[in-house]
């Protein structure tokens, strides 16, 4: 699944480097070491600098047949391609790995570095301030949010009324993208996303066109939008993937238990490619899941007897957890079950023509149907 | 050959010049082993070369052994290195006595939401403090400062540098609450380096890990911590079971080398799952020297449950009360040959009242929680010196005085708490109070499903540093700074 770039492209001009290029190129180099590795820009490294500790010329020779070129075209080629080359014991793809990686940069900065970058991703607003406040301004982005309840707490609302706030402009809480919507239960209702931009002033016809919309129909055709969704993340803005539900095509392609262990596998795949595209196109990624009666027998103190389902995988690779229930009226509850920087506690919001809103005596008293 | 494998890093044995005597070996398939074992005349009769060529190849790989031995290290000098790091919270360190090993590969294992990661963005900050707080950087009197560094690895997830920030803040504002003005000393987010790119799959872990750490610490000995968060989760997804074995056995030796090699201290986060249940190993169910129950301790699970599953896998079922397991029965059975033949049934007629007893207590809560172990299984296990897991409750709130102040609200009868008081029943009260008050709980709708409080546990499973009988829990809880005892 991962993409790799074929080694043969990278630098083939510095074939023609002569030896002394070579030499004071590795004059640099030995100095370079035991500085900071920032300044590194200074071009290829020619691979005949791994030559000793165990690298024989022969070796070079047979990975410039290959088309490796550089020491940077070594360091980044998984091992897996390097043991294909004629002649290349996995052992000395090992060695060679080790090498290279000393002669390149390390991609390792401080947090915080790491800090700066991530504070410029932005959070999406929900539509309620309270939800917002809860959140710590919206739906982080960058980052994986599981929302999990049973029917009817607004999860699928929560979705709607996100694919329209991901398109407002970032100065009131929007991503100023477009939004991808993969349904699997057949949730998706367009009506509702023209009464939420009604709400919001924004035109209908071109909220509308601002969602991609697909419909899953089995757990690999789900696996498989997702790198479709990749393919259309680099050629337009998106701020947004919607996953309603997770889960629901798992249940039915995969049942018993004979079979868990390759559905957990094939969940933990895709949790790991949502969470890629988050990582590099700096989209949120909302994904609901249901939830079943928790078997656990002889627990009387048992908070809720009501879990997500999906396991251990799904528990460990969303970021943020919400627990969505019931309240008066139209009225929800959010709960925030796992976050790494936000505090469990709780927060009501309530469902609206709008989409989530904040509560209101209104909503309270609204007749829940 | 299996040079390899056997060796691992064997320097200069690949050269050019032994390439022809690697292929021989191979061809008559002639292990290491037998190398370092067999007669020289027998091997180059064998591969038909030249008794000085083998001769030279066996010098230089006893060279090479002998470099890897550990190196000898007398007492004394042992004594002066740190053992431990704080953990930030008094409580804490006690449990851990002492706080975390230094050294050594440890492992935070629990489920979502139990706090690890939590856990470990507080070890980065804590390694950071200076001597007299507990951290491993320098003492405050020292003039010429190296701080502390702390390699990050955050595997599932970005780094959440905003909680990072929040808790470095609580330290710089403890230091300076004693006094301590100087930045430098302070912990602080520039000392945590963590990959720029983020480890989306498992290449990219695998090119972190084994590539690039080693050179990173060589370059770099201010590193004393390396923190992975986590190791399991792209193994997880991407390695079969049937070779996870040897991703795992890799792994971990590679960890273990790195702490041996750089003296770093490696904490790892490890998630949990479920264990199916399986047929027990041995028969006798009670026996602590059983492997079934030694496991279980190595998971971190206590002796109720440990016994509750060993007579769910023998009863191929879940039980949902006490009653359903058929005490007397099972215990007939397996008295059977091995009570009559040392003819002495008391031992096994205290154990199993012993056990019935413990059972009775503590059974009813316990059970929710002991299916899930550490993910990875004993073959990484095998390789951690510390397995320290975290467990998440719920407590129901059992304040009396604050049910009686809302009782009007929520529409429960508390007159029963004031009966009872105006009795003053000593002997009778406490135990029939606590019942009727539980009773209540249970039957008003708000408190049985509200009232409840978060309760997170850390449990010291095994540490070079905590003997096995010692009280090896503690409850803690998340804060603004970290993690704490309440």
């Amino acid at each position: 699944m991962t993409q790799v770039a074929e080694p043969g492209h990278l630098m083939s001009n510095d074939q023609q480097m002569s030896m002394s290029e070579q030499e004071s190129a590795a004059e640099y180099h030995d100095g370079m070491v035991a500085e900071d590795d920032d300044d590194y820009s200074a071009g290829p490294v020619p691979i005949q600098q791994l030559v000793g500790n165990g690298i024989s010329p022969q070796d070079i020779k047979k990975l410039k047949e290959a088309g490796f070129h550089t020491v940077e075209s070594i360091a980044y080629t998984p091992k897996r391609h390097i043991v294909t080359v004629k002649g290349i014991s996995e052992l000395k793809a090992d060695k060679l790995l080790m090498e290279a990686s000393k002669l390149v940069p390390l991609g390792f900065t401080t947090a915080t570095e790491f800090h700066q970058r991530r504070s410029e991703l932005i959070c999406l607003t929900t539509g309620s301030k309270q939800l917002d406040t809860l959140l710590g301004g919206g739906v982080e982005t960058g980052a994986i949010t599981e929302v999990f309840g049973e029917f009817r707490t607004g999860k699928s609302q929560l979705c709607h009324t996100l694919a329209v706030t991901c398109q407002l402009p970032i100065d009131s809480g929007g991503g100023e993208g477009k939004c991808l919507y993969i349904d699997t239960e057949g949730t998706f209702r367009p009506i509702r996303l023209v009464a939420i931009a009604r709400r919001f002033g924004l035109d209908e016809n071109e909220t509308l066109d601002n969602v991609a919309y697909a419909r899953a129909y089995n757990a690999d055709h789900q696996l498989q939008l997702l790198h479709q969704a990749a393919s259309m993340m680099t050629e337009s803005r998106f701020s947004l993937l919607i996953v309603d539900s997770i889960m629901a095509l798992y249940r039915t392609d995969y049942s018993g238990r004979g079979e868990l262990s390759a559905r957990q596998m094939h969940v933990a795949k895709f949790m790991r490619m949502l969470q890629r595209l988050a990582d590099e196109f700096g989209i949120a990624v909302v994904i609901t899941n249901q939830v079943v009666a928790q078997v656990d027998g002889g627990a009387i103190f048992n908070p809720d007897p009501k879990k997500p389902i999906g396991g251990n995988i799904v528990a460990h690779s969303s970021t943020t957890r919400l627990y969505f229930k019931k309240a008066k009226g139209a009225n929800r509850i959010c709960k925030i079950y796992d976050s790494p920087c936000l505090a469990e506690s709780e927060t009501v919001f309530a469902l609206g023509q709008g989409g989530i809103i904040d509560p209101s005596d209104e909503t309270e008293a609204a007749e829940d149907e | 050959m299996d040079l390899a494998q056997e060796v691992g890093d064997i320097g200069n044995l690949e050269d050019e010049k032994y390439e022809d005597l690697h292929a021989l070996f191979e061809r008559h398939q002639i292990t290491s082993q037998e190398l370092l074992l067999w007669p020289v005349k027998d091997i180059s009769k064998k591969v038909g070369v030249p008794i000085s060529e083998i001769e030279s190849f066996v010098c230089d790989l006893r060279a090479l052994l002998a470099k890897q031995a550990p190196i000898k290290r007398n007492l004394a000098e042992m004594d002066t290195q740190r053992r431990f790091f704080t953990s930030g919270d008094e409580k804490l360190d006690k449990a851990l006595n002492g706080g975390v090993p230094c050294g050594c590969l440890v492992e935070i294992s629990g489920g979502s939401a139990t706090g690890k990661s939590n856990f470990l963005m507080t070890l980065s900050m804590t390694s950071q403090l200076p001597l007299e707080f507990g951290g491993l950087g320098p003492s405050i009197f020292e003039e010429h400062r190296e701080p502390v560094q702390t390699m990050y690895i955050s595997t599932e997830s970005a780094l959440s540098t905003k909680r990072l920030s929040q808790i470095s803040k609580h330290y710089k504002d403890l230091l300076e609450a004693n006094g301590i003005k100087q930045t430098p000393i302070h912990p602080q987010l520039a000392n945590v380096l963590t990959p720029s790119m983020a480890i989306s799959d498992l290449e990219r872990q695998d090119r972190c890990i084994y590539y690039q750490l080693p050179v990173m610490l060589e370059r770099n000995k201010n590193i004393k911590v390396v923190i992975i968060d986590s190791v399991t989760h792209h193994i997880r997804a991407e390695v079969p079971i049937s070779k996870r074995v040897q991703a795992v056995t890799k792994l971990g030796r590679f960890l273990r080398k790195l702490c041996c090699d750089y003296g770093v201290t490696v904490v790892v986060a490890n998630q949990m799952t479920d264990k199916p249940l399986k047929d027990i190993i041995s028969d006798e169910v009670f026996l602590k020297m059983n492997a079934d129950y030694q496991l279980g301790w190595c998971y971190g699970w206590d002796e109720v449950g440990i016994v509750y599953r060993q007579l769910c896998s023998r009863n191929k079922q879940d039980f949902d009360t006490y009653d359903e397991i058929d005490y007397a029965n099972y215990s007939q059975t397996s008295d059977g040959p091995e009570a009559s033949q040392r003819g002495s049934t008391p031992i096994w007629d205290q154990l199993k009242s012993e056990r019935k007893q413990m059972f009775e207590s503590k059974y009813k809560n316990k059970v929710s929680k002991i299916k899930t172990i550490p993910a990875l299984g004993l073959d990484w296990l095998n390789f951690l010196d510390a397995r320290i897991c975290l467990f998440k409750d719920y407590k129901p709130i059992l304040n009396e005085q604050m049910i009686e102040e809302f009782s009007e609200d929520l529409g429960i009868d508390s007159s029963f708490l004031r009966s009872q008081d105006d009795e003053e029943n000593a002997e009778s009260s406490s135990e029939s109070k606590r019942k009727t008050v539980a009773e209540v709980l249970m039957s008003n709708d708000y408190l049985a499903n509200h009232n409840f409080e978060t309760q997170r546990k850390l449990h010291v499973v095994f540490s070079p540093l905590v003997p096995t009988s010692r009280q090896r829990e503690c409850v803690y809880e998340i804060w603004n700074g970290g993690i704490r005892c309440p």
